[in-house]
């Protein structure tokens, strides 16, 4: 997928983590199951999957950076753990091939160790005193359950983008060869 | 080192951008004064991001409160469909209520007469005007001929009597069995006899036959019982003087009476026997 296709998916999949939090507050009481929406972040390990490390860590950066500042107000939270997340998928890819189960365990650990690095740092420093197995069970179950379907929905439909757009582009490319051969 | 490509320098000063410039809009919501930055920020970020999903929320809300809505309004409905028959039900318990009063005060007013109280049980459409059978009978010791009066005044005469129940015809009856002997009380203290014959239902009045046709009649005197002849007492009220017809020929006058108002619906009765009615 181009440049700019990959900027668009990820601004809207931040927008659905935005929609679904607001249509679906965490309750930071803990008293029932809520979760919290990385559709982005899930995103961005997918589409960048396939780029060089260089690519992948930089894109990472601004991907985090701009999700800190305009949609979450967590900075530097995601400039700092996005890239390291979306950096590991390289050594994963080289050490178990391109499988998809793989991925999709690796993505569903990503997205739990995205929210346990923070609760991990808070919970030491003594900001919260959420006990983890409340944590574990009132926040983090509902959110792994969330993500492992949506980690399918996602494969899927960027497979499909991915396999539409490169068909038009073999179409567009055979119409214009046709064009020089009949110009010729 | 290797050198970046097109993409990767593109990526790296958008980078340093973004970075510098939220670093710096963090720098100066710290101080009070520079309100500036933090303002515009802020705008941006509500206006592309917040608001927008903000409103689809919003809407997914207003369809969800309308159902919601709907629900409350549906049980509203019935509660005021109930309400509303509930308020029949009262209005009735209160019509009835006043009518048990009313004849409460005709049967104080009646100590000497044999007063039996009984409820219409059953007044069927095809004679509305002629008979009613009530929740008396011999058992209560209702006799033939005795007269039922309502709290507004008499309505009829006991036609027939079985154990618990009876029939009256009414007084609004074209063919009564028995004429009712009444008496018209003047201002002088005199009172004026005659008889109630029939019910005239094009006038819808009753007929009263006087036996004195020199008598002078006007319109609005009561007409009550005289007690000569039938097993009721007198004084009984009948109905009012409507309009006076006078024969040329004839001894007695034809006198038009009006019946009791309540006469097309009561519901409780009194049946009178004989006695003397205080005046």
């Amino acid at each position: 997928m181009k440049v700019r296709g990959i900027a668009i998916s990820l601004f809207v999949a931040a927008c659905f983590d935005l929609w679904i939090s607001y249509a679906f507050p965490v309750d930071f009481m803990y008293q029932g199951l809520s979760f919290q929406p990385h559709i982005c972040f899930v995103s961005l390990l997918i589409l960048m999957g396939s780029k060089s490390d260089t690519d992948r860590i930089l894109a990472a950066i601004l991907c985090g950076a701009l999700y800190d500042f305009l949609f979450i107000s967590s900075f530097p939270i995601s400039t700092l753990l996005f890239p390291i997340f979306t950096w590991a998928v390289g050594p994963i890819k080289q050490r178990f091939g391109k499988s998809v189960e793989y991925r999709i365990l690796y993505i569903l650990l990503a997205v739990f160790l995205l929210d346990f690095i923070p609760y991990f740092f808070t919970f030491i420093f003594g900001i919260i005193h959420i006990h983890l197995g409340t944590w574990l069970l009132h926040m983090e179950l509902m959110t792994l359950l969330f993500h492992a379907l949506i980690i399918f929905v996602l494969i899927y439909f960027y497979n499909y983008l991915e396999r539409s757009l490169e068909k038009r582009s073999v179409r567009k490319s055979m119409k214009q060869k046709s064009k020089y051969r009949s110009v010729n | 080192m290797r050198r970046l490509n097109h993409l990767q320098k593109i990526l790296v000063i958008l980078i340093v951008i973004v970075l510098g410039f939220g670093c710096m809009m963090l720098g100066l919501r710290q101080q009070g004064l520079s309100n500036y930055g933090y303002s515009a920020w802020t705008y941006i970020q509500y206006g592309l991001i917040e608001y927008p999903l903000t409103s689809l929320t919003n809407v997914f809300n207003d369809v969800s409160n309308l159902w919601h809505q709907y629900d409350d309004n549906q049980y509203l409905n019935e509660e005021l469909a109930e309400q509303k028959s509930y308020k029949t039900m009262y209005e009735n318990e209160r019509n009835e209520n006043e009518e048990l009063q009313k004849l409460l005060d005709v049967k104080n007013s009646m100590d000497d007469a044999v007063q039996i109280s009984a409820r219409v049980v059953k007044r069927s459409s095809s004679s509305w005007d002629q008979v009613v059978t009530i929740s008396a009978g011999s058992k209560q010791d209702v006799e033939k001929n005795m007269l039922v009066v309502t709290s507004e005044g008499a309505v009829g005469l006991v036609k027939s009597v079985q154990t618990n129940t009876s029939k009256v015809q009414l007084l609004t009856n074209e063919n009564m069995e028995n004429d009712i002997a009444v008496k018209v009380s003047q201002e002088d203290g005199t009172s004026l006899e005659g008889v109630i014959t029939s019910y005239d239902s094009n006038k819808r009045c009753y007929t009263m036959s006087l036996f004195d046709s020199s008598a002078i009649l006007t319109s609005g005197m009561s007409v009550a019982t005289s007690g000569k002849g039938g097993n009721y007492p007198s004084g009984i009220y009948i109905g009012t003087v409507t309009d006076v017809e006078q024969n040329d020929n004839s001894v007695v006058s034809t006198v038009y009476v009006k019946p009791v108002t309540n006469i097309q619906s009561f519901n409780y009765v009194i049946v009178l026997g004989k006695g003397e009615v205080s005046q």
